[in-house]
């Protein structure tokens, strides 16, 4: 029975993760559909699993005949034996518990993932997952950025192919006075910038992001960063920009802003080369996205 | 408590991510019991041992799947008469070399051939190698005894019957395998979490300390093999691309969630020889690339 139960939980997970769509804050929508045919998958077997011990519920008493129970764990096991012998023998209380701990820990996601709400991902998790700091050995080749801030597809996709599509990528954005970041195009855009740092400095750009006090910044500098994921948020890490105000600041972690501000480069001694940097000319707070996340839609 | 919340949301990502792949996994694993009998695993695989350890390292090619599923297929087709060394080596290399997987790979490190070749090669050679000193070495059943309660014979069962065994088979290694799952990936979202990769990755400076760590991190993070290619290709500034092949090698036939359904399904002792086995061939595999 216990078994029908936690089928029904899962089931009930991956329901409700779709149905609130809450399921973006875990994975990447482009892989939705194995998830979403996990709805249906889960509830078969739960009904499949209600009918055998429906059935098996009736059988007792008789002798126990069918073999469905000769791979699972001792405890199943003990219960096939339990059955061959009319319900007389006890099963042993260590093997009781070992039951119920096996049980709970399956149990586990399928009630905390509906009962806790989703943490989004903050500057708390960006020193432990990603935010590391690669020094730039082969700084001498202009495309060879690092990939923490910067979404370099050129990891996606040959070399030539990958200055082809960025040149393309960018005149989508050249001659644009004033360039906004979307949900949307954040990793590519981000991508342009990074590249061509050069051609489009004077640009105007706004985009959104929570704030960083990364190391080694000066008081009046701060990183705006988005969580970017490619299949779900254990593979993500930090992307965005660093922002640099007239004053000095002081600004905690987390907060959201948009910021809209003049791109220029500037020497950052961890990378140990020069990276973008938006002079900001005006900001606001903002409320967190509803959808915090940026994902990588496709590889061209 | 926030950072309670960020643990279980990345837990429960990597549930939602696995559980399609296990439930795949359980299917197969219940397709083999039922349909696959020893007689035809005896016919398709030659007798001799290299030529077998061969053929099960190459079988993988056909199977898309990931390293969260591949533990309960390996043991049930041990138990239905395929040799350990044998179903080992499919167990290292089906994870890697399956179609899905090597695209991966290769386009997360830019269209490139030699990654993927480099995974690729030496997963295979590092599965027949430990398969061919697993079949000198090891001589008994190293199934867990809870585990082998030996085939039922299905021959007999009509097409219905036959389907009802699948299915309840499939929900037998759905609870055998999820809780491992759950375990593993409970303290994998811990690492990532609580574990800075930044103490990890300033470590890495020598060519040998930077194969360890990238080994301990592929472990750790427990990423997926179908994503772990992206994950890796953004350390290729910091890390060698022989460390990197470690990452990729290692990661996908050790991390956190299998090891423990390894644990699950075979006595802890070979579990341990087995990954001390696995441990050193990447290492050294890895430095010679």
């Amino acid at each position: 029975m216990y078994r029908v139960i936690i089928l029904l939980l899962f089931t009930n997970l991956f329901f409700m993760l779709h149905s609130t769509g809450d399921i973006s804050k875990y994975i990447n929508m482009k892989y939705s559909f194995l998830s979403y045919s996990m709805i249906y998958v889960l509830f078969f077997l739960t009904i499949a699993e209600g009918i055998r011990w429906y059935l098996s519920d009736k059988k007792k008493g008789e002798v126990h005949n069918d073999c469905n129970c000769h791979t699972e764990c001792e405890h199943e096991h003990d219960e096939h034996e339990h059955n061959h012998q009319h319900g007389k023998k006890k099963i042993s209380k260590g093997k009781k518990i070992r039951k119920f701990l096996s049980y709970t820990f399956v149990v586990l996601p399928a009630l905390s993932g509906v009962l806790l709400p989703v943490a989004t991902l903050d500057s708390k998790l960006v020193d432990a997952k990603g935010f590391q700091f690669p020094s730039l050995e082969d700084s001498n080749d202009q495309y060879g950025m690092h990939q923490v801030l910067n979404p370099d597809m050129s990891q996606f996709m040959g070399k030539d192919d990958f200055l082809n599509l960025v040149t393309k990528e960018a005149k989508s954005y050249r001659g644009k006075s004033h360039i906004k970041l979307t949900d949307e195009d954040y990793l590519k855009g981000l991508e342009v910038m990074y590249n061509f740092s050069g051609d489009f400095t004077g640009n105007t750009i706004t985009m959104k992001g929570f704030s960083y006090n990364g190391p080694e910044l000066t008081g009046n500098q701060l990183f705006l960063l988005r969580f970017g994921i490619i299949h779900c948020i254990a593979d993500s890490g930090a992307f965005g920009m660093m922002i640099q105000f007239p004053n000095n600041i002081h600004i905690p972690n987390d907060q959201w802003y948009q910021v809209t501000g003049t791109l220029d480069t500037a020497y950052y001694p961890p990378f140990k080369t020069r990276i973008p940097v938006l002079k900001v000319t005006s900001y606001k707070t903002i409320s967190k996205p509803t959808d915090p996340y940026v994902y990588r839609n496709s590889f061209n | 408590m926030d950072r309670i919340l960020q643990l279980n949301t990345i837990f429960i990502s990597i549930v939602i991510e696995a559980v399609p792949f296990i439930v795949v996994g359980a299917l197969v694993s219940a397709l083999i019991e039922v349909f696959v009998t020893h007689d035809t695993i005896v016919r398709i695989l030659p007798k001799n041992r290299f030529l077998s350890v061969i053929t099960a390292s190459l079988i993988g090619v056909l199977f898309p799947g990931c390293e969260c599923g591949i533990v309960p297929i390996t043991a049930k087709a041990v138990e239905k008469g395929m040799p350990l060394y044998s179903a080992i080596a499919f167990m290292l290399t089906g994870p890697i070399i399956n179609p899905i997987v090597l695209f991966a790979t290769y386009i997360a490190f830019g269209n490139s051939w030699t990654m993927m070749l480099s995974r690729a090669g030496l997963a295979i050679g590092v599965s027949i190698l430990i398969g061919i000193i697993l079949s000198f070495v090891i001589k008994d059943n190293q199934l867990k005894v809870n585990r082998e309660y030996h085939a039922h014979d299905h021959s007999h069962q009509n097409t219905k019957q036959k389907f009802i065994s699948v299915i309840n088979h499939t929900i037998n290694e759905f609870f055998n395998v999820g809780k491992f799952l759950v375990m593993g990936s409970l303290i994998a979202s811990a690492m990532q979490v609580y574990v800075p990769t930044k103490i990890l990755v300033t470590l890495g400076h020598t060519k040998l300390t930077a194969a360890l760590i990238m080994m301990a991190l592929a472990f750790l993070l427990s990423i997926c093999t179908e994503a772990d290619a992206f994950v890796a290709s953004s350390f290729r500034n910091s890390f060698s691309q022989s460390s990197i092949v470690a990452f990729l090698v290692f990661g996908a036939m050790v991390d956190i969630k299998n090891l423990l359904m390894m644990f699950g399904a075979f006595k802890p002792k070979f579990v341990i020889l087995l990954v001390s086995l696995i441990t050193s061939l990447v290492f050294v595999g890895s430095l010679l690339l």
